[in-house]
């Protein structure tokens, strides 16, 4: 009997044996699989585990004017970034940050989902935080676990926003954004630029982030920098030096602000350069450099004089009398008429077909060739004029002279304007819905014709110019930081359709308008600088007219042009002409008077 | 000396406790603590009174160990309910007497084998009696049960598997065992009615196969039969965080928070260590503490990191010695109660050896078992001192007779 047991407890001992050898032995070839098969995998991810890489924010480049004026800097701002790791509960972070921060749980928990990059990588909840926000949440350390701050630039604008549509304002990256940058520099949450110089230059004010490796334990102690792994240092944007003259543009806009809205364009006739770009309403784009509240959004993009909206590269106006120097361009190229030729005299009044169409001079002007047609801005002589060249000429050449495009300057969004065409009112009214006389309204500037402030600023620069439409460029020169510099060159969009006579006839038709005893802008003469402009009184179907005035000067030899318009002023005489006044007079104030030559003088009444 | 003092017992343990102050050392290097960084040296002076229960469990006679083995046993028990009872509710595992701790689950399990040893070894009981398997059972659910409701799940899995080991040993037929533990398996097949239909069916055979008695067959019959019902019940009437508990508990995976955290971040330092080991005091998974745990429960990852895989290969030669010797000690025991108790200790250090390092690697649950020599604690290191004690003696006694 106990033989037998001992028999069998031998057998189960040997049992016993092979489960503890086979057990052993699973040990060993599961050990041999995750330490030779699998060590590298797991190499890597324990080096991944106990190390943060730290995004640095670049700083974006500056921007100055052409006299070298700082205009957008940078500033330190506290960023707040959350390490998910060190936090045990979303909810209730989400909570008590959203309390801190002003913002719903709800959004924070969509943050923390969309910048996800593992558990150890920061997301940044809030740029630019307030002081006293970082102050209370380091006081209260231990409620707020995984809680980290950067010090990180953000921009600083001017703050009286006399450019800010030049330079527009930068936000978080969006996914649409990501779209467009997909160059893996981003990540939603990213700074870029949203509008403006801002949005235009993104590629070269952006810089490139740094990196920085820290080394953590897993209780989220920071033990310092990575050793043997170098900090990526990141490099600052590159600096934009403008065309744009700051005093220039302050006037412009400050002017422009006390007339009510509108837009004011300087362009150097010599080269396209845009000395002012000013749109009035504007806004605070430091208000974009934080993270932007939703009431301050709210207020900014409801506001009903829609102060984002940039008058002076987007608004479309008709362009008034100012057009009546692209009539009588066609009228002079095609030899329709020259300065001998005349058209029924000026009663105040013409019939076409049955309507009759009236001149804005009730007394009329009397019989007037081009010249002086052009001076004194008689709607009778246009109105006969434009019937003479005909919708069809009177598109092509005004089409020629780039209207209805965009000007091409360095901004985005850019819109083109409208220049009506046949087809155009063959697709609007019908093949048979519309008159020849169409033309009338077209040729002095009103109908469906639509021009923007810039085109009218880029026009009246080829006029000056003796004919060469530049590309206007904001952008003077791009520095690098490591100090190249990359020039913008002068780019010409096009040419003129119109010979160097026929310039001349314009030309003594536009100075005429300033110094002529009949000249519609008298007011704009200015001791010591001649200046040849034209106005605008552009009808308005939503309102009062628009003031225009668009001008040249020198007019022997043009430093710059001016194109001002004031949304629902009245006159092109009475309010844009004298706000255009001011600032030539800040452009030639420091050119000496000299004493008016006994020509000029002559001419004076 | 030779012939009584067997060094392949001695040696293996010696040089495994050794392995596991250095271990401590590197584990606790890059604590900011210095109460943690100082574990080493306590831990140096737990292997100092490891070896002298040792020492005095070798030379006192084991005579008096079996004539006082049941006294051991209530005494292991009356510390058990005072344990539970001076906690108050709270959890405990120790007993805090100024700067020691002692574990009574430790001391328990000692007690358990000596008592287990002496019934079946005096008794010269025939387990074909089930009766006996039953008393078996009574001596080893009473302490085990008290350690469960600590709460320690993890030491009091260990008694079970030396009633598991000593029904082996005692010399009962395969099929037998495998009977006496088909309730437990039960609980396991009958979360589908496939495996279920078909475990019942394999019981039915042995059944039949042990040629048991009418009520003895009854009573496996309705026993898996109730359990095989009941479980999907019971389990189906859990609230869903119970389940999700057992569930964690058996697949830490599921949880790569909690208790998972754990076995993600002690599989990838083992991995982690490679061939050769990441080099002394190096690896950044200790020295940045991303291992749980480290000096205790998950002393093994420390050595995969550090020392690779050959450095596991050699800890595990140095186990696998000891367990032959434990096994050869039990089998060639002059008497019963030697060699029960022989056979109990080594099953004891087989099953805390396995369950260890199959959670390091992500094999098992988490229980919580130190590591037998290697993790720090006074309370296993000296009860695994005393099963080399013990060893030796036996050892020797053969010898001798």
């Amino acid at each position: 009997m106990i033989a037998d047991s001992r028999e069998r407890r031998r057998l189960n001992y040997y049992i016993l044996l092979a489960g503890i050898i086979a057990s052993m032995l699973f040990i060993v070839v599961k050990l041999f699989g995750m330490q030779l098969f699998s060590g590298g995998f797991y190499k890597k991810v324990s080096e991944q585990n106990g190390v943060r890489v730290v995004p640095i924010q670049a700083p974006r480049g500056i921007i100055t004017d052409i006299h070298g004026t700082v205009l957008v800097k940078n500033r330190p701002s506290y960023s707040i970034y959350l390490v998910p790791y060190e936090v045990n509960s979303l909810d209730s972070a989400s909570i008590h940050l959203g309390r801190v921060l002003n913002r719903e749980p709800e959004k924070i928990k969509e943050q923390i989902r969309l910048g996800w990059q593992g558990r150890f990588q920061p997301i940044r909840l809030k740029r630019d935080l307030e002081f006293e926000t970082v102050c209370y949440i380091e006081e209260h350390a231990l409620e707020f676990p995984g809680i980290i701050f950067q010090v990180e630039p953000t921009r600083l604008y001017p703050e009286n926003n006399l450019g800010s549509h030049i330079w527009g304002y930068i936000g978080e990256a969006t996914k649409a954004d990501l779209g467009i940058y997909n160059s893996g520099n981003y990540s939603l949450g990213r700074v870029i630029g949203k509008e403006g110089l801002e949005k235009q230059y993104e590629r070269y004010l952006r810089g490139q982030n740094g990196l920085k490796y820290l080394e953590v334990t897993a209780g989220g102690r920071i033990l310092g920098e990575l050793p043997g792994k170098d900090r990526i240092n990141p490099v600052r944007g590159s600096a934009l030096e403008l065309e744009i003259d700051w005093e220039l543009q302050e006037i412009a806009a400050r002017e422009l602000a006390l007339n009510g809205s509108g837009a004011v364009i300087v362009i150097d006739p010599r080269d396209g350069g845009v000395r002012v770009l000013a749109s009035v309403p504007n806004f605070d784009a430091n208000l974009f450099s934080g993270v932007i509240s939703r009431e301050v959004w709210e207020t900014v993009s409801s506001d009903s004089l829609h102060p984002l909206f940039n008058r002076s590269i987007k608004g479309t106006y008709p362009p008034g009398s100012i057009m009546k120097l692209f009539t009588a361009a066609p009228g002079l190229e095609n030899d329709i008429i020259t300065t001998e030729s005349f058209f029924d005299p000026c009663r105040g009044a013409k019939k076409f077909g049955n309507r009759v169409f009236r001149c804005w001079r009730p007394g009329g002007h009397g019989k007037l060739n081009i010249i002086d047609a052009i001076i004194q801005s008689c709607d009778v002589y246009f109105y006969q004029l434009g019937v003479e060249i005909g919708l069809d000429l009177w598109s092509k050449t005004v089409q020629d002279c780039r209207f209805g495009v965009p000007t091409g300057v360095d901004l985005p969004g850019e819109f083109g304007g409208l220049v009506p065409s046949a087809e155009y009112y063959d697709s609007r009214y019908g093949e048979d819905g519309w008159t020849k006389y169409l033309i009338l309204n077209l040729a002095i500037g009103q109908g469906e014709l639509l021009v923007t402030p810039i085109q009218m600023a880029v026009l009246f620069a080829a006029l000056g110019n003796n004919g060469i439409i530049y590309k206007p460029r904001i952008v003077a020169r791009i520095i690098s930081p490591d100090g190249d510099s990359l020039k913008m060159e002068p780019e010409m969009a096009g040419r003129l359709p119109i010979n160097k006579d026929n310039l001349d006839i314009l030309h003594k038709g536009l100075l005429g308008v300033v110094t002529d005893e009949h000249g519609t802008a008298r007011s704009v003469a200015i001791a010591g600088v001649t200046v040849a402009g034209k106005t605008g009184t552009a009808q308005n179907p939503h309102g009062d007219d628009h003031s225009w005035f668009v001008c040249y000067a020198p007019a022997e030899g043009p430093e710059i042009a001016v194109a001002v318009i004031v949304e629902n002023a009245g006159h092109g005489s009475s309010v844009a002409a004298p706000l255009a006044r001011k600032v030539l007079e800040k452009y030639f104030e420091d050119v000496p008077v000299v004493l008016d030559s006994p020509d000029t003088m002559n001419t004076q009444p | 000396m030779n012939k009584t003092f067997d060094l392949r017992i001695f040696l293996p343990a010696f040089i495994l406790s050794l392995i596991g102050i250095l271990l401590i050392y590197a584990a606790t290097y890059y604590s900011p603590l210095p109460e943690a960084k100082a574990l080493y040296q306590k831990q140096l002076i737990w292997f100092g009174a490891g070896l002298v229960v040792c020492a005095a469990i070798f030379f006192i006679p084991l005579k008096i160990h079996e004539a006082f083995a049941y006294v051991y046993y209530f005494l292991a028990i009356l510390l058990l309910v005072i344990l539970l009872a001076s906690s108050k509710g709270s959890a405990s595992r120790w007993f805090h007497m100024g700067p020691i701790n002692i574990q009574p689950a430790e001391l328990a399990k000692l007690a358990v084998v000596l008592a287990l040893s002496r019934f079946l070894g005096f008794r010269k009981a025939r387990l074909d009696e089930f009766r006996w398997v039953i008393i078996m059972l009574a001596i080893i659910a009473v302490p085990a049960g008290l350690i469960i409701l600590q709460p320690d799940l993890g030491s009091s899995l260990a008694f079970f598997t030396l009633f598991f080991a000593m029904i082996l040993w005692s010399g009962i037929p395969l099929n037998r065992v495998v009977l006496i533990v088909t309730p437990v398996l039960s609980i396991i097949c009958a979360f589908h009615w496939f495996s279920w239909a078909v475990f019942f069916f394999v019981v039915l055979i042995l059944i039949f196969l042990s040629r048991l008695r009418i009520w003895q067959g009854a009573f496996f019959f309705f026993a898996n039969l109730s359990i095989g019902m009941v479980t999907p019940l019971i389990w189906n009437n859990l609230h869903e965080y119970q389940k999700m508990r057992i569930i964690t508990f058996l697949d830490p995976g599921q949880d790569p928070r909690g208790a998972g955290y754990q076995i993600i971040q002690s599989k990838i330092t083992v991995g982690a260590g490679g061939l050769f080991g990441q080099g002394f005091l190096q690896g950044t998974q200790t020295k940045l503490n991303f291992l749980p745990e480290r000096h205790t429960d998950f002393i093994f990852s420390v050595l995969a990191e550090q020392f690779g895989f050959i450095g596991c290969l050699i800890v595990l030669i140095l186990f696998i010695l000891l367990f032959y010797r434990g096994f050869a000690v039990a089998l060639k025991a002059r008497n019963q109660f030697y060699s029960f108790a022989a056979c109990g200790l080594t099953a004891i250090l087989v099953f805390q050896v396995l369950i260890n390092i199959g959670m390091t690697l992500g094999l098992m649950p988490v229980t919580g078992l130190p590591l037998p020599f290697l993790s720090y604690g006074g309370s296993s290191l000296i009860f695994f001192w005393a099963a080399i004690g013990f060893l030796l003696a036996i050892n020797r006694d053969w010898q001798e007779y």
